[in-house]
């Protein structure tokens, strides 16, 4: 079955990004938030990233949702596939850290995986977290996702990687 | 803007749609090779994958951006050619590139050539630049083909390139310039002409 392009949980609509985006998004990268996805980026770097993930769509029919908030853009949620010879991975960031604390982001990813590893028939996800990054370790705890000893990436060296199958857990 | 919404240019010899999945093959040949190096090339299969989902990103935010150059024909791709402005570009550039093994046939010139004509006809540019590399003697060549002139005033990328600057809508309409361009255009179509030189892009 195809993804879906907008899911909802009961306080978030996840849609496709669109332009009006860019610039919450650039605010993110170009913030010390990003400093666990190798940022902070420059402006130029943050209009390449986000036409990145617009193209991604077009490319694979599948990539990152924004996380909207009572129609405001608060975060991206959602899988990428860069390399197509490797198992999507499930990624999901809060644009600001006012947004945590309120269990946003693992309600999306949450509906994120119920989506791909239900109705879509997907049977992996891939979750790389830094191990410094409590936040993300807790939603990943939280979706039920199983650290694995695999290798970091070369593009981001200290990961930790996770999976998320359809496997129950244990 | 989805793919398909990307309008669909027609030449002599080419046919210019957005860019697509399956297109991918050669744009990932010609930016693992060294023909790529004036562009941030070569990059890994990685870089080339995000570069090439950015090209098609960029239709959607800035409403137009680079098409992929078919042959009319027979359906292969060429290369690439169209407008591209990512938030470091101080203007609008027009752009291109030719696969390695395409080279020399002119599909760069028809391809900017009806770019261009597309951009100050369609969505009413007045003018436009191409930011190059001072070593890319093929690109500049092509540049001077087009008509446009080296402008030392204009600020550029990053300083480690020049910027070429096309004449402005207005003073290529119906020029000699333009009429230049169409007939080496034509030549090239026509199975018959032998030209005098190598034709470098």
């Amino acid at each position: 079955m195809t993804v879906a392009s907008v899911i909802t949980t009961p306080r978030l609509r996840l849609r496709r990004p669109e332009p009006s985006d860019l610039p919450a998004y650039t605010a993110y990268y170009m913030g010390p938030r990003s400093h666990f996805v190798r940022g902070p980026y420059t402006k130029a770097q943050c209009f390449e990233k986000f036409a990145t993930v617009l193209g991604h769509w077009q490319i694979r029919r599948f990539g990152r949702y924004t996380i909207t908030l009572e129609d405001r853009p608060i975060g991206h949620v959602g899988p990428l596939m860069i390399e197509g010879d490797k198992a999507p991975e499930l990624t999901w960031t809060l644009w600001d850290g006012a947004e945590e604390g309120n269990g946003y982001a693992t309600e999306a990813a949450a509906a994120v995986r119920d989506h791909l590893l239900g109705e879509a028939g997907w049977t992996l996800l891939e979750i790389l977290v830094q191990p410094d990054n409590a936040a993300s370790l807790a939603v990943a705890r939280k979706l039920g996702a199983v650290l694995t000893d695999q290798d970091a990436p070369d593009w981001y060296p200290g990961c930790l990687t996770f999976h998320l199958t359809t496997e129950p857990m244990q | 803007m989805a793919t398909k919404n990307i309008p669909v240019l027609e030449t002599k010899r080419l046919v210019l749609r957005g860019p697509e999945a399956e297109d991918y093959a050669a744009f990932k040949a010609t930016f693992a090779s060294y023909r790529s190096r004036f562009m941030g090339g070569p990059l890994n299969p990685y870089e080339t994958w995000m570069l090439y989902a950015a090209e098609i990103g960029h239709w959607n935010i800035r409403g137009y951006g680079m098409w992929m150059i078919h042959d009319k024909v027979t359906d292969e791709t060429y290369g690439m050619a169209g407008g591209w402005k990512p938030a470091a570009w101080p203007e609008a550039e027009l752009a291109w590139i030719i696969w390695p093994d395409k080279a020399g046939q002119g599909y760069a010139l028809e391809a900017t050539h009806a770019a261009r004509k597309y951009f100050y006809n369609q969505l009413g540019w007045e003018g436009a630049v191409s930011y190059l590399d001072p070593k890319n003697l093929d690109s500049i060549r092509l540049a001077e083909r087009l008509g446009a002139v080296k402008d030392k005033e204009a600020p550029s990328v990053d300083g480690n390139d020049v910027v070429y600057r096309h004449p402005s809508a207005a003073k290529l309409a119906d020029s000699q310039i333009n009429h230049g361009i169409e007939m080496e255009i034509s030549h090239y179509a026509d199975p018959m002409f032998k030209p005098k030189g190598y034709a470098l892009d």
